[in-house]
This record gives C-alpha cells, structure tokens and sequence, in this order.
C-alpha cells in the first residue's frame, strides 16, 4: 500500500513537472490599452465626426487582440444610436449603443494587430421615443483593447 | 408625362385631420405607420424610392429595436439613407469605402486567404521593414502608417473582397515582422525588441524570399522556415 502511495505521488509530481516545463512556455504574456474619444454628437440619422486614439507602443513581437470592450458615457435623454469600432487594419463592427452609461464588449477583432489608429463614431438611428423632429444622440467612450503577445 | 404626387398628407396636418397618435410633430411618424398609404406617399413626395436598398438597410437600422412606437421622420430617413450605398452597404465615413463592415453572416467569409495586388504587398513590406528598423523592432502605434497600406489595398479590392484581402494582408505583414526579427536575431542572438538592430541585419530579406518560405495550411500563411542567410 505504501509503495502504491509512493508511485502515485511520484506520478503526479511527473505531471506537475512536465506542465511546468511545457505549458507554462505556450501560455502568452497579455497587456492592454485604454483610450478615450471625444464626446460624439449625432443626429437626425447622421453620423457623428469620427474620432481617432492611437494604441502607443504594443508589446512584444506578435501581438494579437483577446478582447476589446468600451466604457459609453451616454448623455442622459440620449435616443437610439449605433457605435461603430474601425480596427487599425480597416475591419469595423457595429453595435446598438447603451441608452444608460456602463461597458459593452465588442467582438470580430479577435487575432487582429492591435498596433495603429483605431476609429469610433457614432450614428444616430433617427428614431426619437417622444416625436423630436431632431432626434439626438451623444456618448463619449473609452476602447480598451486587450492583447496577448 | 407629367408626374403625379400626392400632397394629400399636408392637408391632412394643416387641418389636423391626420391621426394624432401617429405624428406628435409636423413631419414626425410612428415607425408602425410606415407602410401606410399616407407615409409611403410622403416618402414618394420626397424623392425617396422605398424599393432601394439604401432604404431598407436605413429603416432595418431604424426598427432594429423592434419598438413600432418610435418616431421618425423624412429628413431622418433620408440622412439615414445616405450612409448605404446603392447594395445596402454601410460606408465607412473616414475613407468612403463599403465592404468592411464584419456582421455575423460574412465573418466566415473574411478569415480565407486570396489573390491579393502585389504592389499592396510591397508596400507593407517596405512600411513594415522601415518602421521596424526605425522603432528598433517596436510596434509604435502612434507614428506607424499601416493603415495608410490597408486603405490603399482596398481601393484596389472589389467590394467583397476587401475583407478577406485584409485578413490575407495581416498574414503578410506578420510574416514580413517575423521573418525580420529572426535576422536581427540571427545577426545578435542577444538582440531584444526595443534594443539597436545591428547595421545591415535585414539586407538579406527581400519580400520574394519571406513569400517564398510561406505555405498555405487552412486558413493561415505558415512560415515552413526563414532563410536568413546573408
């Protein structure tokens, strides 16, 4: 019995020892970025201008995006709006932004370079709850971009 | 053949004969009243052809929320409007081209590698080899130019393509990155990211020998080796 105990423990610190050895070098190193626009103003179903935040220096050698959220700071009486998210590469994802401030994750960046000019703006959806003739939105967000490198 | 337009709507509001529940302002109208007659004429009387897919990709955008309740009115529609190209298809307001809008139903069809221009290949690697030498082998998001190279690509891209063509172009400029970083490490096996590349590491790479050592396997450019011999 004891020598079972024995081989059993000698196995999982085997175990342990490989993992160390081998799955601790694949698990990459992370690192993130957080940049805030200006305060986008859009209406009657247009656009807002569009804001541009860099990403400053991005570590490592191959970097890759693992997930990118935003902070909206929505004006209050804000009507319905859609906040579009332009990659340094081009690629951009659209979402129905939040009527009430708080965080939305955005996904579609993932594996993307995240080094370069990122692009958000907003586009007001021309629909008002009350009957504005001008229905308005405004937000100011915060992209944080999370990476593994 | 004279044209025909029916302004029976304006009677109706200077009257006030026309449904208050509908419009709460001159001009405004509940979402749930689009289809009728008299809206679909105000938007005829508007110039508006409810048929385009510059419309229907406008009033999707408007009833996404699913609330017939809601209000709009024409200028809002055509504003709206004028964000889609003739197909229906968003364009991005910074450089004027449609097709990069990643939605659920084309996310399978950018992640494939395809036939993209040369001249846009050698673009990036001469970008991607001149800021990699002046940044030390640094990715400076501030100052880099590589959106500038992805602009162009797409100019060059029919609409839907463009972004397939970036997602093969980002395989690329990994490639170009990688092959670089194994030459400075090559020339300096203690070289790091960050630290001055030695004169002359990357005279030996040329954008033919990186491309020459890339094989396809799936939906990735894999390097099978780099050649770094100088």
């Amino acid at each position: 019995m004891k020598r079972v105990t024995k081989r059993v423990f000698a196995a999982v610190m085997a175990c342990m020892m490989a993992c160390l050895m081998f799955v601790t070098p694949v698990l990459a190193a992370t690192n993130n970025f957080s940049k805030t626009t200006v305060k986008l103003n859009a209406i009657s179903g247009g656009e807002s201008r569009y804001s541009s935040v860099t990403s400053g220096s991005v570590s490592g050698s191959n970097p890759s995006i693992t997930k990118v959220e935003l902070y909206c700071n929505v004006a209050s009486g804000t009507d319905p709006y859609t906040i579009y998210v332009e990659s340094p590469k081009g690629t951009i994802k659209s979402i129905a932004g939040p009527t009430k401030s708080g965080n939305v994750t955005i996904t579609g960046f993932e594996g993307e370079n995240p080094s370069g000019t990122w692009t958000i703006w907003i586009k007001n959806k021309g629909v008002s709850y009350n009957g504005n003739i001008y229905p308005a939105s405004t937000v100011t967000i915060t992209l944080k971009v999370a990476y593994s490198y | 053949m004279s044209k025909i337009t029916d302004y029976g709507f304006l009677f109706q509001q200077m009257l006030g004969t026309k449904n208050a529940k509908s419009a709460s302002v001159i001009g405004s109208f509940q979402l749930s009243q689009l289809n009728s007659s008299s809206v679909q004429a105000q938007l005829r009387a508007a110039g508006i052809d409810t048929n385009s897919a510059q419309y229907k990709a406008a009033i999707k955008e408007m009833t996404q929320n699913g609330n017939g309740a809601m209000f709009t009115n024409i200028q809002c529609i055509k504003n709206s409007m004028k964000c889609y190209d003739k197909d229906g298809d968003y364009i991005n307001p910074r450089n004027g081209l449609a097709g990069l809008v990643l939605t659920d139903e084309n996310a399978g069809r950018q992640k494939r590698i395809i036939s993209i221009s040369e001249s846009s290949k050698d673009e990036m690697f001469e970008l991607t080899k001149k800021e990699f030498l002046s940044e030390n082998g640094v990715l400076n998001g501030d100052t880099t130019k590589r959106r500038d190279v992805y602009d162009n690509l797409y100019r060059k891209t029919k609409k839907d393509d463009r972004l397939a063509a970036g997602y093969t172009m980002e395989q690329y400029e990994r490639a170009y990155r990688q092959a670089f970083i194994s030459a400075v490490k090559q020339a300096d096996s203690n070289w790091e990211i960050g630290k001055p590349i030695p004169s002359g590491a990357l005279n030996g790479i040329t954008r033919e020998s990186v491309e020459a050592n890339l094989k396809k396997s799936g939906s990735l450019l894999t390097q099978a080796s780099v050649d770094t011999r100088i």
